[in-house]
């Protein structure tokens, strides 16, 4: 099963120093997620879930272990080139949107198709004209971030990030800043996308949105302490409730 | 393309959203680029550019040294033999000729005699400056053969003052020194060559001159072969030079040779180390705005660090996340170039107009220039340049190499931020040292521009005009001969209606004049094997009386100081106090140049006959207190120029007609130049140095506005970065009083750091430079309180504003402060 991996981290820790402290984020991760995979990371806070997404996102380094990324080995690669990847192959979805203020909308998700060199304007306007179109948003793409509610913002992160067509699609707590009707029209999105066989990975709190992915992984103490399908999770906590 | 596109057009928002960010960093580079180039303008002129002749950069003069002082003789120094010797046997140049470089030539055209700065000179020289005539013909070879029929060309400006511009000037006849010559042609508008000449005349030496034949001397000019350094010429000539002395010691005697700049030996004005000065200020100014751009572009950064991060996590690399960073600054670095380019010009301006006013417009060297050329606009490029990338590349870099997690992981603001005021707190100290340095340099220079400007110079000057009075040709070489014109000269003005009186000085006051050492028997002077210096200034028995200068003691000049006679000296009070306190100077001896050296003027000895009230007589700047004057009577040193000195009755208007028809009727190949009021030709030796020091007010008053606003932009940001740090050490019951310390504490420390190296810089710079310039120091006490002060009104209102203003905030806003 091994081959057909999409992220393949092995061994996987993560440490943190800062004056004289030193912080052991994540310790010896192993943890393979597949093409069309839709993976939910949960746990208590402070057990290093940010931290997990940002390795495999690539904007951040492991302290050791290995990372392949559709079998590549990108654990050792330079800033230059993990900024290519990350480009490329992974599209982003934070819990404070993280939209450019001074662009506009239409703007902000063309911003990462600019940073390529294969790409002309007009195929650039095109994606960024679909990915608009799919979150529902084509009308307000001459506004500013801080015309449109939260549940827009966070749309709009999401067109953003399938802009560029990556191979995966992170999530840190996407509707943490967002009420419930929000939150829904979001995790519907990443459902659909999940459909259409993109690979998801999402951080979140909140159980509803945990339930909607196929596998849930648990951190603790930055460690892994379960890893199982939706299916087996929730046969096991109807099995705690029953007891 | 278009994605550069995409970048300008976001960054064109940026700097529209922040207009007094945009704003500010525009005049701050524009102001100080301004002032550079003004201070350019000014020193290129000394020098530093190639003359803009064809092969300008390979002209050089050469000069005789004393063997035994090593000095270079600045003045047409060389014979005809040793010009000949030179000319057929050095290798070194492409063309060897000569020039009459310094003095005035008479001309007369049936009424009018005029004075213009006129040379005779090498035809060869003539043709390789390219430039023909605008009418009539150039000099040919024979021109300049002996008993060749005299020509000259004259020049535009000439032609159209002196000679009405009339339509027939070539082939017309004008006396020149005295014999006819035939006009051949008029040079171009703005030919000055060899400096600032109006008349040349063919250079005619007789074919194998016998060494001692001192009729004439000249500056030979050379341009050298290409490849040839002027160290190599200068060698080649010296070692010519020698041999001569070796055949001819005695008329070769303590004489060597070199080559040396042309601009050098004909430039009458050397700033010398007053160019390395302004260079540093101008140089220093640049800096200032380097750091004052820095400083803002770096809290530019820290606040668009959010955005630069996000770009980096959607995968934008270091070099583009650079590249949108520089785009801003470059975008300011060309608007502020642009707008200091354009400031420039009236700098330029400024310059030219004080510089004709003080070289007066005729006498400017045709190679000065203040227009805006291809090297100010390489300088203003290259400056644009460099601040764009000093500035604008440390925060580039620091904003790409941002850690993205941190900052994206949200509740971390300014964790990047706290970087940078790192950073931010070094630039303000840089900049604190930096203005303390050029403020309290610029205010010493202020400061003893105004103490030379406010001198008295112990000398009435209503009603009173001067004029230059040449005598070198070759019908005055005698000393009798000058005598008379001068005593003639005198009584003719004299006996015109409304004159009161006339009388002769070599040297005007203020103007400055050769000096000699001195001894004095009596006394053993001598002291580290240096002798005391004087200026030895001669004028006419009744200078004194008639300008009323105080007789102390003894007796003015009688007109029995005649050559025969003895040897008498009228000093001033201050030499007699100084060398004979308590004791009458009356009757004492004084040796001028005890140490005879070939080649130097000759030892002579001279008794005090009288002691009068000082007057000023040193240069401006220059004057230093270790010289003292001495005053011959004219009988018994008899200069070849001088100035005349008229007193009218009252007011008087038409003087300068008046003083020229009277000149002209004594002898009318002899012109009067320099026709003035007194007081106008006095302040002209300290007009250059107000316009410096109007400069340097500029200077200071720019590095005052760039450090208030430097230091003002990084305090105010780190209070903004520390309101949330604040407003919970308030909220746990820190007190007001104890957060505004907290921000002062910050800018004393900048202040002290300031004032130690920066002021302490200026003081040690300043020192170096009294052996130039001897009373900078004089007000430094004074000065350095008062920079002082200014500076921490300055450092320390930049930091109580902020800080007040955060106070103002109740602590519950300033905790969910972002
Ligand atoms: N830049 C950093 N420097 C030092 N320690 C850090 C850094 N980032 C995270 N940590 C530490 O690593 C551990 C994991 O942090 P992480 O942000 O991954 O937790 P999390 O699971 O996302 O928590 P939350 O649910 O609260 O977001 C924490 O103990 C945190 O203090
Ligand atoms: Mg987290």
């Amino acid at each position: 099963m091994a081959q057909d991996a999409l992220i393949e981290l092995t061994d996987v820790s993560k440490v943190f120093y800062t004056e004289e402290l030193e912080t052991w984020a994540l310790h010896a991760i192993h943890l393979d997620i597949h093409r069309g995979e839709y993976v939910a990371i949960s746990g208590p806070s402070g057990c290093g879930k940010s931290t997990l997404l940002s390795l495999i996102g690539l904007l951040d380094t492991c302290s050791s272990g290995s990372y392949k990324l559709a079998g590549q080995d990108v654990a050792g690669l330079g800033a230059g080139e993990r900024a290519g990847i990350r480009n490329r192959e992974i599209g982003f979805v934070f819990q404070a949107f993280n939209l450019i203020g001074e662009m506009t909308v239409y703007e902000n998700v063309e911003l990462p198709l600019t940073y390529r060199t294969d790409l002309s304007g007009k195929a650039r306007r095109k994606r960024v004209e679909e990915a608009l179109d799919w979150v529902d948003i084509p009308h307000r793409s001459r506004h500013f971030p801080a015309q449109l509610s939260g549940g827009q913002q966070q749309r709009v992160a999401i067109a953003r990030a399938l802009a560029g067509q990556p191979k995966v699609l992170l999530a840190d707590e996407p509707t943490g800043n967002l009420d419930s009707r929000n939150a829904t029209m979001v995790m519907d999105l990443l459902d659909q996308l999940h459909a259409r066989g993109s690979t998801i990975c999402i951080v979140t709190h909140d159980s509803a949105s945990a339930d909607r992915a196929q596998r849930s992984v648990s951190l603790h103490d930055g460690k892994v302490v379960d890893d199982q399908t939706m299916a087996a999770a929730k046969r096991r906590r109807e099995a705690e409730v029953a007891s | 393309m278009s994605t550069l596109w995409f970048d300008l057009r976001f960054t064109l928002r940026l700097l529209g959203r922040a207009p007094g960010f945009a704003l500010l960093s525009v005049l701050v580079i524009a102001l100080a680029l301004a002032l550079a180039l003004t201070i350019y303008v000014l020193v290129r002129n000394q020098g530093i550019e190639p003359l803009p002749l064809p092969n300008g950069d390979r002209y050089v003069a050469l000069q005789h040294v004393y063997q035994d002082s090593g000095q270079i003789a600045r003045a047409d120094q060389f014979h005809a033999d040793t010009l000949q010797a030179l000319q057929s046997r050095a290798q070194s140049f492409e063309t060897l000729g000569a020039a009459r470089l310094h003095g005035s030539t008479t001309l007369n055209d049936g009424e009018l005699t005029e004075a213009p700065w006129g040379t005779e000179i090498s035809t060869a020289l003539m043709r390789k400056t390219g430039v023909e005539p605008l009418m009539g013909r150039s000099f040919t070879e024979q021109d300049s053969e002996p008993g060749a029929a005299p020509v000259t060309l004259i020049g535009y400006q000439l032609w159209q003052t002196f000679f009405g511009a009339r339509p027939d000037i070539v082939g017309h006849r004008v006396r020149i020194e005295g014999e006819m010559h035939t006009v051949i042609g008029v040079m171009p508008k703005g030919f000055r060559y060899p400096t600032d000449h109006h008349l040349w005349r063919p250079l005619k030496l007789t074919p194998n001159s016998p060494p001692g034949d001192h009729s004439a001397h000249y500056t030979p000019i050379g341009i050298l072969k290409p490849g040839v350094t002027m160290e190599e010429a200068g060698r080649e000539v010296a070692n010519i030079v020698n041999d001569l002395q070796r055949q001819h010691p005695d008329h070769y005697e303590n004489l060597g040779a070199t080559a040396i700049p042309y601009i050098d030996a004909v430039s009458t004005t050397d700033f010398g180390v007053m160019n390395i000065v302004m260079l540093a200020a101008a140089t220093s100014i640049l800096m200032l705005a380097c750091l004052n751009v820095g400083n803002l572009l770096l809290v530019r950064a820290s606040e668009r660090n959010q955005e630069l991060v996000i770009r980096s996590a959607l995968g934008g690399t270091r070099a583009r996340i650079m590249r949108q960073v520089l785009l801003e600054s470059l975008l300011i670095s060309l608007a502020g170039g642009g707008l200091g380019l354009w400031l420039g010009t009236y700098g330029a301006r400024f310059v030219q107009y004080q510089t004709e006013i003080v070289v007066g417009s005729t006498f400017l060297p045709f190679w000065m220039r203040f227009d805006i050329s291809r090297d100010v606009l390489f300088i203003a490029a290259g400056a644009t340049g460099f601040i764009w990338l000093l500035a604008g590349g440390i925060p580039a870099w620091r904003a790409s190499r941002a850690q993205i997690s941190a900052v994206l992981g949200g509740g971390s603001k300014g964790v990047a931020g706290r970087g940078n005021t790192r950073v931010s707190t070094v630039l303000v100290a840089a900049e604190v040292v930096f203005s303390f340095f050029l403020l309290v340099l610029s205010g010493a220079f202020v400061a003893s521009v105004n103490i030379a400007s406010g001198v008295d110079f112990g000398v009435p000057t209503a009603n009173t005009v001067s004029g230059m009075v040449t005598l070198d040709s070759e019908r005055y070489q005698s000393a009798d001969d000058r005598l008379r014109y001068i005593a003639n000269l005198q009584s003719e003005l004299e006996s015109e209606p409304g004159v009161a009186h006339a009388a002769f000085t070599t040297v005007l006051p203020g103007m400055g004049w050769w000096r000699a050492d001195f001894d004095l028997p009596d006394l053993d002077l001598q002291q580290a094997g240096e002798l005391p210096r004087l200026q030895g200034i001669p004028v006419s028995e009744d200078y004194f009386p008639n300008l009323g200068i105080t007789l102390l003691e003894g007796r003015y000049f009688a007109a029995t100081d005649t050559a025969e006679n003895l040897q008498v000296a009228i000093i001033d009070k201050t030499m007699a106090e100084r060398f004979w306190p308590g004791e009458s100077a009356l009757g004492k001896q004084v040796t001028i140049n005890p140490d005879e050296t070939p080649g130097r003027p000759p030892t002579r000895s001279v008794t005090i006959v009288g002691v009068i009230a000082p007057i000023d007589q040193g240069q401006a700047l220059a004057r230093s207190r270790g010289i003292y004057n001495l005053y011959h009577p004219i009988a018994q040193f008899t200069p070849e120029f001088g100035f005349m000195v008229v007193h009218f009755e009252q007011q008087p208007k038409l003087f300068e007609r008046l003083i020229r028809s009277v000149a002209t009727r004594v002898d009318r190949d002899i012109a009067i130049s320099m026709v003035r009021p007194l007081e106008v030709s006095m302040s002209l030796n300290i007009r250059m140095l107000q316009t410096l020091s109007e400069l340097f007010v500029v200077v200071a008053l720019v590095a005052l506005v760039l450090a208030g606003t430097g230091i003002y932009g990084v305090v105010s940001r780190s209070v903004q970065l520390r309101t949330r740090d604040m407003g919970i050490r308030r909220a746990l019951g820190q007190t007001d009083r104890d957060t505004v310390y907290f921000f002062l504490r910050q800018g004393s420390l900048f202040l002290l750091v300031g004032a130690i190296l920066g002021g302490g810089g200026a003081i040690a710079a300043a020192w170096l430079l009294t052996a130039e310039f001897p009373n900078l120091m004089d007000s430094m006490v004074s000065i350095v309180i008062i920079i002082g002060v200014v500076m921490i009104a300055l450092v320390l209102g930049a930091s109580y504003l902020p800080a007040l203003k955060m106070v103002r905030i109740e602590p519950a806003v300033a905790l969910h402060y972002e």
